[in-house]
């Protein structure tokens, strides 16, 4: 079972990982309009991508 | 800044502001449509480090060939001539930038960011039914070239550029424009006129951050505009800063695309991605 599998492994609850993420999106998402439907579409699809990496390391 | 001004900013990096022969003759042979595959395969050849990138990228699971290609003349009968040439300046260009000094920019980083635009505008040119998908591959592979030149020619100013960047909700290409007078789209689009690469491809780069105002190739100049989006908001690196820019919604309305092409997206970048970088690292 990976880190994915089980957050706590990493020490990292999926909770933890999921505000990270948060921060991280609303950081990079700050001047986009997410009422519009593509861009929300685009910020869901990325919370998953996010959510999916082992690491929360920006690259 | 004029367009003098921009094309003396590219004069003034000579190691890249010519590409090197075997493109040129390439381009030229290909041009002229009176090449065939031998002749073609004959100038490549002159450059086995181009041999073998090409053959490599034919050969990654990004095309899907079922059957091995082993020579320059059995890729350019599969692929077809236009595209050789594509994926020839792609690697060519890669190879230009490869020995960047890395103290302003992570080049490892530029490359991620830079690929997964490519892939995006692949996908996206091929679900509006474009001819060349790997001219908008390329297209969005080199969009940042800008960000580059900005950092070899004026280190100072670029390095003011990042810190500002990462420490306000301003864009890279809004930095640029405050602390400089252009931005890194403007740089490129003058480097590949350099370059003599096709209108489509500098007006795409030249107005991927308004691309709503591009006169004549408003469709390219959206989905690099897109592209670019949708590649920033993934951990898939940057050209200098990870803010997000805001869509032109003009831009997408004209493109007549459905949301759901935005996960569509995102899925064909992470499906692609590895093995791309593969490719263009080695």
């Amino acid at each position: 079972m990976n880190n994915e599998d089980n957050p706590e492994d990493s020490g990292v609850t999926e909770a933890e990982k999921r505000d990270r993420v948060d921060e991280i999106l609303s950081n990079r998402f700050k001047r986009v309009n997410l009422e519009h439907p593509a861009m929300a579409a685009l910020y869901k699809e990325a919370v998953r991508h996010w959510m999916e990496q082992e690491e929360l390391v920006e690259r | 800044m004029n367009g003098n001004a921009l094309y003396d900013l590219v004069r003034e990096t000579p190691q890249i502001a010519t590409l090197p022969s075997v493109y040129t003759e390439l381009s030229r042979l290909i041009s002229l449509r009176d090449g065939n595959a031998t002749n073609v395969a004959r100038v490549v050849s002159m450059d086995p480090g181009l041999t073998v990138r090409l053959l490599r990228m034919v050969n990654s699971p990004f095309y899907g060939f079922t059957h091995r290609i082993d020579t320059v003349t059995h890729a350019v009968s599969v692929i077809g001539f236009e595209q050789l040439k594509q994926l020839a300046l792609a690697t060519t260009v890669v190879q230009m930038f490869r020995a960047m000094p890395e103290h302003l920019i992570n080049m490892e980083s530029y490359w991620r960011h830079s690929v997964a635009t490519a892939i995006c505008s692949r996908f996206l040119g091929r679900l509006l039914r474009f001819n060349n998908v790997e001219r908008m591959f390329v297209t969005g592979l080199l969009h940042g070239v800008g960000s580059l030149v900005i950092c070899i020619n004026r280190p100072k100013l670029a390095r003011r550029v990042f810190i500002r960047v990462r420490n306000s909700d301003q864009t890279l290409h809004e930095v640029e424009r405050d602390l400089l007078g252009f931005d890194h789209a403007d740089v490129a689009a003058a480097l590949m006129k350099k370059w003599s690469l096709s209108p489509a491809q500098i007006e795409a780069v030249g107005y991927k951050h308004r691309p709503s105002e591009a006169p004549k190739f408003a469709k390219e100049a959206s989905i690099l505009h897109l592209s670019n989006i949708v590649a920033s908001s993934l951990n898939m690196g940057s050209i200098g800063g990870h803010a997000v820019a805001p869509m032109d919604e003009e831009a997408w309305e004209s493109l007549g695309l459905n949301p759901a092409t935005m996960t569509s997206a995102v899925w064909e970048i992470e499906d692609q991605f590895e093995d791309l970088l593969r490719v263009f690292s080695s």
